[in-house]
């Protein structure tokens, strides 16, 4: 064993070579499961309360005439958080869809200009194939503090984003509060801006640090990787329900080697 | 390529879930809807999503008015003994009408029965629209003449040979010589009935062989009236032995034939019940002779008022557009198939071009497919109701009081201000906090000796990577860190993989320098600015070292100018890196790009919310030694023996979480005694 | 054009991981090529924001009866003098380092000390032992809030205990499930299967 990590630290990396190898483990495990709920398998997956209530969100903003104001986050699209946004993107795709059609379209807040970017072109996309391309406003997705300081490279500012979001939260009739992507210590500040509002709040961030602030103000709170289900719970689709199958067949993947090493190595055996 | 009917997604042919949102497929065989495009399956009619009608109706119809359904009158069938007879005419004698009825009865012929010849296309018109869909269900039959058509209609109701009795069974050809009845299943009585001549324009029905079209459709021998054979010998009067139990039971009573007959009541019918007499026995404008009142309708259904200038003659009614009773019998009830509108303009674009008034615009749009349940009230009884609510004097009801947000916004106010309160005054009263802050066994004692078994003149690589929202928490680590470092007399090189931390760096060091009295920019210390690429900056790093043109942050001079610090460039010169974390991710970025390259040691300074991952970097050997938040500066400076600003700090943290705590404890019995209060209620 | 696209993202993907895990002069080259050119996308995508953000508050300004309509005009200001003074006087300089130190990080740390006041009201309003879990949360919460406080030395090893053992492991199992939630994710963008960026 020693022999071998050390020839593949002397090659590509020691820990490199894990995670290749844990990739092409994961690979055949996401194709399968794609493959088979393409094929039909029917896999029913744990209910997560905070999708159902994001569901009935968009009958009361139809209902009262106000909009469901969504935070998208802090990341952005090609930095570590990628992932986030994307799931974050997943949401708002749900919510946008619904509400171009019956003119209660989400109010979107976020920090990062990459994101910025992504945000608009997929509401004017959903506009489009709406049929209602002119009803398509650029405002509708508002970047709420860069950091000014430093254009060399954007690093979005948290507290900024969240006293911006924050009088959003305050003086704008709003029906609900989503959060949704990568959050850190702001999450409170908006949170709890909502919470003493009395707004219906549904967010959550994948984050473990924030995730007292998360549960301490969020109705329906997402508790980390439930963010990356929007697209399979929400939209259905048949590459997010493979994926999320082939996430919890991993998951149990690990947990029984963990349980494996843990026995081996608590018998001495290595 | 397959069009998802859920999301609109093309697929390719022969997939059965939609590629994008996974919904089943329908294959694309089958009939779309003009309307709704909802694929149904072939066998329907109407849609079965919005209801619009799949089939056209044919052309014929559409021009003419067709035909009202005959009246239902009754099966009659003579098997099934029906009301009471009306008394015959008084001349008729009680044995005249065995008479007439033998004569009227010819003999069947036995040979098997022609197919049924199909209508002709003008014969069509008269079927009422629920035969037509009926046929329309089937398959396509365009191929078909009528005739063909009409036999297959027919082919599909014939009755089986058991069910017809004997004197309905199919007569010989015309054309081939009578065959000799099957004399020993008929009663002597139908054999002795003479022949009648049958005259062509008798109701009796007289199927004729011609068509108009040219694929020549038989009518089935049965189908055609049946005349007389000019061989059959003179009929016989039956005896009394003879005649047949229903036949006996059909016999008027000498009363009733004596008595005037009673007024008839009216043909028209009420509410499905047809006002009718025995359709055999009903006197019709149609029959000339008195004989058609003993026919069964079948045997004599009438021709219809409606000048039909293509009716052929000869062709049994079924076949010119009429229908017999016992067939119209089969029609179901008309209440559950919406109203067709039989009035109305011709579409003339669109994909129902060509027909007429194809959707019942009322039922389907108001009410589709639903019968509208009998009102057990009068509208006007709901009227009059909804007038009282509306007119009866209603008491003002006070306006509910909102739920006051004074209270909140004071307690709000209340809880801040007690927070701010435990915050500021132990800086006044130090001594107010001043607990044994305990150090031995703890991550910060780690970190402690790390720094203290430093040799002197150790080159250290600090990493100021936390942000000016965290400078509150982190300077106090910051600071005495890079005290301890001077006292050491280590060699400082600070960077930042942050665009602000150069700036927080630089005015770190500058104090602390300031403080020491001996250290010298550019001797002693250096800041390289900000590192640039995030992660791919990082690993280049780890890799190569740092770059001999790397520009510091001061003088924006190139590190090979600085020759006391220069040697930072390999790592084998770098005694340690101390990173202060003011978030997990930084940390986490120089665990996984710097840590595992460049194989020298590393400790931290965190934040409190980074302690958890800090705790589980330790525990994985990466990291060897961190301390964090405003608790670590303390125990920091309790072991270098320079308590300061962080100590104190911990006083007020401390008494700032004493009110949190007094807060939840609070809240949580508020909350238990209204639960309470709410349960004895 | 939606095939290009997707073979562009696919490609990309694939060189930039490979760059990752092996080392190769060719594979070093193109992937930090690659890197640069993000950098470079991500900068213009800042110029985006800065427009729209102009784009929202000018907006604002403009319909003066829209409330905080005066807030924008603060922020439109004071924008423009930062970034004017920046551009004068350039980077590092004395002005700008005045600004930072001056206005810049006290505002930044006055919004982080917020926090501990939202977190007060939060705790008040949501911290209650509703259910068993939630009760249990309570404790371990109130454990760990005293054990870092000097004034109840006794309870610093119970603190240690639940932060070494319980919060590590929950912790650890957390960041697995986002770990494959995230390697889930990418593979969909790297497999063309997810495409939130065509038509």
């Amino acid at each position: 064993m020693q022999v071998l990590w050390d020839l593949l630290d002397s090659t590509i990396g020691a820990r490199q070579s894990f995670a290749l190898a844990l990739l092409l483990f994961f690979l055949p495990i996401l194709f399968f499961a794609y493959w088979a709920i393409k094929r039909g398998a029917q896999v029913k997956f744990r209910p997560i309360a905070a999708y159902e209530a994001l569901r009935g969100l968009f009958a009361r903003s139809v209902e009262t005439g106000q909009p469901v104001h969504l935070s998208l986050g802090t990341s952005g699209v090609g930095d570590q958080f990628t992932a986030d946004t994307v799931a974050a993107l997943n949401v708002l795709e749900y919510l946008a869809e619904r509400g171009a059609v019956s003119a209660a379209a989400p109010l979107v807040t976020l920090a990062h200009p990459t994101t910025l970017v992504a945000a608009q072109d997929l509401l004017r996309r959903v506009y489009r194939q709406s049929g209602l391309a002119e009803e398509y406003e650029p405002t509708r997705a508002r970047l709420t503090a860069p950091d000014p300081l430093c254009f060399s490279t954007p690093r979005p500012d948290h507290f900024p984003y969240a006293v911006g979001t924050m009088r959003l939260l305050t003086q704008q009739k709003l029906v609900a509060n989503v959060m949704v992507g990568r959050f850190g210590d702001e999450f409170l500040l908006m949170g709890e801006a909502g919470a003493q509002r009395g707004l219906t709040q549904i967010g959550g961030t994948s984050a473990p640090e924030v995730l007292p602030l998360v549960t301490a103000t969020m109705t329906h709170p997402l508790i980390g990787e439930e963010i990356y289900a929007g697209g399979a719970y929400l939209s259905n689709k048949t590459t997010h329900l493979g994926s999320l199958l082939a996430q919890d067949l991993m998951r149990g993947v690990i947990v029984a080697a963990v349980t494996g090493m843990v026995l081996l190595l608590t018998l001495g055996l290595i | 390529m397959i069009q998802c009917t859920h999301c609109g997604t093309k697929n390719r042919d022969g997939s059965k879930y939609c590629s994008d949102c996974g919904a089943r497929l329908v294959p694309q065989a089958g009939l779309v809807c003009p309307m709704c495009s909802t694929p149904n399956p072939v066998e329907n009619v109407f849609c079965s999503k919005c209801g619009a009608r799949l089939v056209p109706l044919t052309a014929a119809t559409i021009t003419d008015k067709p035909a009202a359904p005959a009246p239902i009158k009754g099966i009659s069938l003579p098997s099934k003994p029906a009301e009471p007879p009306a008394p015959p005419p008084p001349s008729a004698k009680t044995e005249d009408w065995l008479e007439q009825l033998r004569t009227q009865i010819p003999d069947q012929p036995t040979d098997e029965p022609s197919p049924a010849e199909p209508p002709t296309h003008e014969e069509t018109e008269g079927i009422p629209d629920w035969l037509a869909r009926l046929r329309a269900a089937e398959p396509p039959l365009d191929e078909l003449s009528p005739g063909e058509k009409a036999r297959q209609a027919a082919a599909a109701i014939q009755i089986g040979d058991e069910d017809v009795p004997d004197w309905l069974r199919p007569a010989p050809a015309e054309t081939e010589s009578p065959r000799v009845a099957d004399t020993a299943r008929m009663p002597d009585w139908v054999l002795e009935v003479p022949a009648a001549q049958a005259a062509p324009s008798s109701a009796a029905p007289t199927p004729s062989a011609q068509e108009p079209d040219t694929a020549e459709p038989q009518v089935p021998a049965w189908f055609k009236p049946i005349e007389p054979s000019p061989d059959l010998p003179p009929p016989v009067p039956a005896t009394e032995d003879e005649i047949p139990d229903w036949l006996k039971a059909l016999k008027p009573s000498d009363e009733a034939l004596r008595a005037p007959a009673p007024p008839l009541p009216s043909e028209t019918l009420v509410e499905g019940i047809p006002a009718e007499k025995p359709a055999w026995l009903t006197t019709t404008p149609y029959t000339d002779i008195s004989e058609d009142e003993f026919l069964p309708d079948w045997l004599r259904t009438p021709i219809p008022p409606q000048p039909t200038p293509t009716t052929p003659e000869g062709v049994a009614p079924e076949f010119r557009g009429e229908l017999p009773d016992w067939i119209a019998a089969l029609k179901p009830a008309e209440a559950a198939i919406p109203h067709i509108v039989e009035t109305g303009p011709v579409e003339t674009t669109g994909p129902l071009a060509g027909l007429r008034s194809v959707l019942p615009l009322a039922a389907v749009i108001a009410e589709p497919h639903r019968l509208s349940p009998a009102p057990d009230k009068p509208p006007a009884e709901h009227a009059r109701l909804f007038e009282a609510i509306v007119a009866a004097p209603v008491a003002a009801h006070p306006p509910r009081a909102r739920a006051s947000t004074r209270g909140n916004t004071l307690f709000r106010a209340l809880v801040y201000i007690l927070l701010t309160l435990a915050i500021v005054i132990p800086f006044f009263v130090p001594d107010l906090a001043n607990t044994s802050i305990r150090t031995f066994g703890t991550p910060t004692a780690d970190l402690y000796d790390t720094v203290a078994t430093l040799p002197f003149d150790s080159l250290v690589v600090l990493a100021f990577d936390y942000d000016p929202g965290s400078s509150g928490e982190m300077e106090v680590q910051a600071n005495v860190l890079v005290r301890h470092l001077m006292q050491r007399r280590t060699r400082i090189v600070a960077i930042s993989t942050l665009e602000t931390g150069p700036q927080i760096a630089q005015r770190v060091l500058d104090t602390a320098a300031r403080a020491t009295g001996n250290y010298v920019y550019g001797t002693d210390y250096v800041n390289l600015g900000y590192l640039a690429g995030h992660e791919a900056g990082l690993r280049q790093l780890a890799l190569a070292g740092f770059a001999p043109t790397t520009i510091d942050y001061v003088q924006r001079r190139p590190l090979t100018q600085y020759p006391n610090l220069s040697a930072v460039q390999s790592w084998r010169n770098v005694a340690l890196v101390i990173q202060l974390a003011g978030t997990p991710e930084v940390l986490q970025k120089w665990m996984e790009q710097v840590q595992p390259r460049a194989g020298v040691k590393i400790v931290a300074a965190v934040s409190a919310a980074a302690e958890p991952r800090a705790r589980a970097y330790r525990e994985a050997k990466q990291l060897q030694a961190f301390m964090s938040g405003l608790m670590g500066a303390a125990q920091y400076e309790i072991l270098s023996n320079q308590p300061g600003l962080a100590v104190i700090s911990v006083g007020a943290q401390s008494t700032a979480s004493v009110v949190l705590i007094a807060l939840i404890i609070m809240g949580n019995l508020f909350w238990l005694s209204s639960r309470n209060r709410g349960k004895t209620k | 054009m939606r095939w290009l696209l997707t073979t562009i993202v696919i490609a990309v993907g694939f060189i930039t991981l490979l760059d990752y895990f092996f080392e190769s002069p060719l594979l070093d080259a193109v992937g930090f090529a690659f890197r640069e050119w993000t950098i470079i996308l991500t900068a213009f995508a800042l110029f985006v924001g800065v427009i729209n953000l102009l784009q929202v508050h000018l907006t604002r300004v403009l319909r003066r009866h829209e409330t905080g309509a005066g807030y924008s005009v603060l922020l439109l200001l004071t924008a423009g003098i930062v970034t004017a003074t920046g551009l004068w006087f350039g980077l590092p300089s004395e002005p700008m380092t005045w600004l930072f130190d001056n206005i810049y990080m006290p505002l930044q740390s006055t919004f982080f000390a917020l926090v501990a006041f939202f977190l007060a009201t939060a705790a008040y309003r949501a911290l209650r032992a509703r259910t068993l879990e939630t009760a249990w949360m309570l404790i371990i919460a109130l454990i760990v809030f005293l054990g870092q406080t000097p004034l109840l030395g006794i309870l610093n090893e119970a603190r240690e205990w639940v932060l070494n053992v319980p919060t590590t492991a929950g912790v650890r199992g957390i960041l697995i499930g986002v770990a494959l939630g995230t390697l889930a994710t990418a593979l969909r963008l790297l497999l063309g299967w997810d495409r939130p960026y065509s038509n």
